[in-house]
Formats: structure tokens, sequence, C-alpha cells
């Protein structure tokens, strides 16, 4: 785990460890116990609730624990029943956390509605309530396993019939080492992974999202296209490139000032002969980024294609201006594409212009 | 001064992980770890934890000057409270009561002994035996006392319920108590409130499941709740099989029965 990650995860972490704590001892509370609000529990400040070990632990093992909540089954009116419920209260605290994510992940996923700063919040806040609902997801996966300290152990004696709900200490401690050997082995791995997979499924998308993942396939579809080219299978290529610009317009209706995409579907767009239509996405692209001289290379070659040479001349002019400054400030040069009549693939990632070298008149 | 305290702490974590381990096989070395804990984190509660262990290993006067150095040493408000219930079990009230303001001053305990100890000053002052239940039933009304605490209170409610004829409560009471966890004691209870009221069936049940205990401990008790219920062939009869298991422990029962007069 990077700082960057940690700095992001441990909040959530906290956050989610908070809540799932804070429910026992409220839940425990409200069925009459007090002894959690004693040692003051029923609180939403997380440093009640951290234990020095857990947190010792989520460095050492990258998974840790909270203090367990204390409570006096002798408080309870009916010991089994209430148990029972403030023994549930924690993961269900948890689904209550993950549904509240959903809600506020329906609000926060229009990105792009709120300006430039506006969708870096939004994407933020999104990924935030993302990762947390993630990780009470987790939480509350990890909880219901019917192994001691979890809630799990506690649910399951109150609900058999003739079974107390209390387990002798020594017991708990073996299962524990048992718990710790396992989550360190990740012999429990593929129960989260099933989780994480479940609710990362059904929990809403945010528009910056969608057009990540319909840029990366169409990213994919182009290099296909490309590949396809090379073999010789021209019709099948047109098919596939055709599919990438169905992706790009989607990612490009959601996002209309994303440049990359107008670059790449112009690119495309170009390829599969659809010059005028090209010429509009990268006079867009132009416009959003002024300084990218692949650009203007791609509308001289567009140009080109539409018989506007002295235009054509004028592009490749400002795009050898832009590689010089580029040069001068010792930046990386970045080259123009050999052949962006058939691989705006190719030349679509920062990385893949390096490939390519001089040739300015495709 | 956090930064401090947490540094003591992180330096005491390994003391409490071995005390832990400690205890599967040697209580004596539990306690000694989870003393070392107290010392190097100052943290009342692993105070606590030791006094605890070391009652298993040494007597309870042993412990109880043990948990008066600690708190001439490192004051907490759990040691000063544990301090004086042992204070309250030897039968020095006037020590108890200044230990529980001690405790109080010092900025009350997690667990309830507190409440305890000062139920039992309250109870020390009364021989008036509806006065005591008066005073157990308050507090037993208390919702935050620890499970110890309230196991205690619990237990010694029943006793007093089935000594003042209050069966049917008594019968709730240890019902109550069952339904956390396993429980002898109140299981021999609940075992003579059926034989007087003549469920037999049930009695035997209690006694089947109370037969986990050990015999002497069973039939301490079983002497005692049939003579509180006014079964005095029962309680002759418990006391008899007692002689067979502890003659010094059936003398005391003797005594004690002789002291409570011929029950109900």
């Amino acid at each position: 785990m990077t700082l960057a990650d940690a700095l992001v995860f441990i909040p959530v972490l906290i956050v989610a460890l908070t809540l799932h704590e804070f429910a026992h001892a409220w839940t425990a509370s409200l069925l009459g116990d007090d002894f959690a609000r004693r040692q003051g529990r029923v609180s939403f400040w997380p440093g009640r609730h951290l234990s020095l070990l857990g947190t010792l632990a989520f460095f050492v093992l990258r998974f840790g624990w909270g203090k367990p909540v204390p409570v006096n089954l002798y408080n309870f009116k009916r010991p089994k029943r209430d148990y029972l419920l403030s023994s549930l209260a924690g993961p269900g605290a948890n689904l209550l956390t993950i549904g509240v994510c959903f809600v506020l992940m329906l609000l926060t996923r229009w990105t792009y509605h709120f300006g430039p700063t506006g969708a870096v919040w939004m994407g933020l806040a999104h990924m935030m309530l993302r990762l947390l609902a993630v990780v009470s997801a987790i939480l509350a996966v990890i909880n219901i396993l019917p192994v001691p300290p979890l809630d799990g152990s506690k649910i399951w004696p109150c609900l058999i019939p003739g079974l107390k709900p209390t387990l002798k200490p020594r017991t708990t401690w073996l299962f524990l080492g048992l718990l710790v050997f396992m989550l360190y082995t990740g012999n429990l791995a593929p129960i989260f992974h099933a989780a994480v997979k479940t609710i990362t499924a059904v929990m809403p998308v945010s528009e910056g999202k969608r057009v990540d993942y319909l840029a990366k396939q169409a990213r994919a579809a182009i290099a296909q296209a490309e590949k396809l080219l090379d073999d010789g299978h021209d019709a099948h290529a047109a098919d596939v490139r055709a599919r990438a610009e169905v992706l790009l317009s989607e990612g490009l209706a959601i996002n209309p000032h994303d440049g990359e995409m107008r670059y790449l579907r112009a690119a495309t767009r170009s390829n599969l002969g659809r010059h005028e239509e090209a010429l509009g996405d990268i006079e867009r692209a132009i416009e959003i980024r002024r300084d990218d001289p692949i650009y203007y290379q791609w509308r001289a070659h567009i140009l080109d294609a539409l018989d506007r040479p002295d235009e054509a001349r004028r592009d490749r002019e400002t795009a050898r201006a832009l590689y010089r400054v580029a040069a001068q400030d010792d930046a990386p040069v970045p080259r123009p594409p050999s052949r962006p009549a058939t691989a705006p693939g190719r030349s679509s990632g920062r990385s893949g212009r390096g490939e390519e070298e001089h040739a300015e008149n495709p | 001064m956090v930064l401090v305290r947490l540094v003591r702490q992180l330096l005491a974590l390994p003391f409490s992980i071995l005390g832990t381990v400690a205890g599967f096989f040697s209580p004596a070395l539990a306690a000694k770890l989870y003393y070392a804990a107290w010392l190097v984190g100052r943290a009342g509660q692993a105070g606590l934890t030791a006094l605890a262990k070391f009652l298993h290993v040494e007597g309870q006067d042993a412990v109880r000057l043990r948990a008066m150095a600690m708190l001439t040493r490192h004051p907490s408000a759990a040691i000063a409270a544990f301090a004086a219930a042992l204070a309250s079990a030897a039968g020095d009230m006037a020590e108890a009561e200044g230990l529980v303001n001690l405790a109080r001053e010092l900025g009350g305990d997690p667990e309830g002994l507190t409440e305890l100890v000062e139920h039992e000053i309250a109870a020390s002052r009364t021989p008036d035996l509806r006065e005591r239940w008066r005073l157990a039933e308050a507090l037993a009304d208390r919702r935050d006392l620890s499970p110890t605490v309230s196991k205690m209170v619990l237990s010694s409610l029943m006793w007093l319920e089935l000594s003042q004829g209050a069966f049917d409560r008594a019968r709730r009471r240890a019902e109550h108590i069952l339904a956390v966890a396993d429980d002898p004691q109140a299981e021999i209870v609940l075992e003579t409130v059926h034989a007087q009221a003549g469920r037999a069936a049930e009695a035997a049940r209690c006694a089947a499941r109370a037969a986990a205990a050990p015999p002497a401990n069973r039939l301490y008790w079983r002497a005692l709740a049939s003579h509180a219920a006014g079964l005095g062939q029962r309680s002759a009869d418990a006391l008899a099989e007692l002689r067979d298991y502890d003659a010094a422990l059936a003398e005391r029962v003797e005594a004690q029965l002789a002291g409570m007069g011929d029950g109900r």
C-alpha cells in the first residue's frame, strides 16, 4: 500500500469501524444495557473505538480491528434476543452505511455537471463513498463469519434453542488465533473478493468512471482494429473501429469537454472515411487543448483528405513549432504518428506517441 | 501528555499480550506480566486485571495489601474500587467506604464496583433483610454495571428473594441468570423452588444440570437454599451428604443455618 492509498484508505476504515462499533453500543443501550455507555462507547469519536493492538496490527499484518464493545447480557430483558440484535447491529450498520453511500453516490455521480473544479470534488467524493461502501461490505461480511470473537459467533448461539449466548474465553482466543492465521495467509480472500465484486456490481457508477470505462474499451477496440489491419482483416477492422466510435460517442455524450476522447473519435472517424465529422471533432479537441502538436497533425491529415492542402500545411507548421517548444522545455519530445490514417490507437496514449518518428506526410 | 501515554501503552502492550497467553497455563505468571504491563503503561484496567489474576494465586489479604501498594504508586479509580471491594469482602467497611470515596475522586471506575461496595456498606448497616432486599433491588435496577457486578447483585437478590419466600421472583431471577450463562448456583435455587412447589421433574432436571459443579459447592448451596425455602429435611440430607465431601465446610454451614433459624 502506498502512502497515497493509506491516506485515503485509513480514514475510510476508521469511519466504517467507528460506525460498526457505535451501532453495537447504541443498540445495546437501546435494549437496556448501558454498560457500554458507561465506558464511553456510545460515541462517534473514533478514539473510543480504536484498539491499540488492532491499529498496530493494521500496519504490520495489513488488517486490524476495533475495540470490542462490552455488553452486559444480564441487563437485557430477553438476553438471547437482545444479544442477537446488538450483535447484528454492527454488520447492520455497515449495510446501512452501504445504503447511505449508494444514495450519496447517486447524487455525486454527475461528475461533469459542476464545472472543472466541481468535477474534481465530485469525483473525489464519489471515490471516497465508493471506498467506504466497499470497506463496509468487507466489514459486514467478515463479521458475520461464525468465528469467535466476530459478531457471527454471537449470532448463531442466540438462534439455536438450548444454547447459551456465551462462549468460554479460552475458545475465543483459540479461534482468534485461527482467524488471524487465515487472514494473514489469505485464506479468507475469496470471501472478501466475492463481497467486493457483488457490491461493485450493484453500486451507482459516476459519469467519470463511466467515461473512463468507455475510453478504455474504445482504446482496446482501436488496438484490436490495428492488429486486424496488420493481419489483413480490413473488413473486420472497420467493424471494430465502428464499435470504438460508438463507445467514444457515448463517452462524449457524457463529457463533451474530454479533449482526448474527441481526438480519438476524430482519428477513428477519419480512419472510417468520415472526414467531415472527424474535422469537427479534431477542431473541438484543439479548442480544448491548444498545445498538443499531434492534434494539429491529425487535423492536417484530415484536411488533406478533404483536399484542403493550404490549411493542412499551416497545421503541420504549427505542429512542428509546438514540437520545437516542447524540445526547448526539455520535455520528452512527442513524435508524430507514422500512420495516422490507420492507427489512432497507437497514438492515443502519451507513451504510444513515442513510437513513431518524423513522418509529417502520412 | 497524550503522546507520553501512548508510548507507555505501546511499551506495555507486549506484557499484556504475553499475560493473556500465559493465562492459559500459568495464572501466577499471567498476574506478574499484567502487573508489569500496569507498571509500564499505568493503565488502571491492566492493574485491575493483574489484581484479579493475583486473587487466583495469592490470598485475599495479600492481594488487598498489593492493591493498596499499587494505589500509592499510581492511583486509579479502577484499582481503588477493587481495593474497596476487597476491604468490603473482609468486613472492613470503614476502609471500603474511604476507598469508594477515593475511587469517586479519581474519576469513577469503569466496572461499577464502587456501586456494589456502596450497596454492601449500606446493607451491612441494616440487619433488616427486607431493607437489604430493597437496596439490592435498587442496585439491580442499574443498567450500567459490568457483567461480573451484575451477576453478583442478581445472585444476591435471588438468595434474598428465596429467603423472603418470594419463590416466584427467585425462580424468575434464576431463570434470567441462566438465560445468560450456565450457573450451578442458580440451578440449585431453581431446583429448590421447583421442589418447594412440588414440581419434582423440573427439580430433577435442574439438579442434573447443576451436577457439573463440584459436589461440595452443590451440596452447600442446596443445604442453604432448602433451609431458606423451608425444606428442612432436604437441607438436612444435603448437609449430611456434604459431610462426606468436606466435613469442615459442613460444620460451617451447620453454624450458618443455626444462625438463620428454622428457615421459613
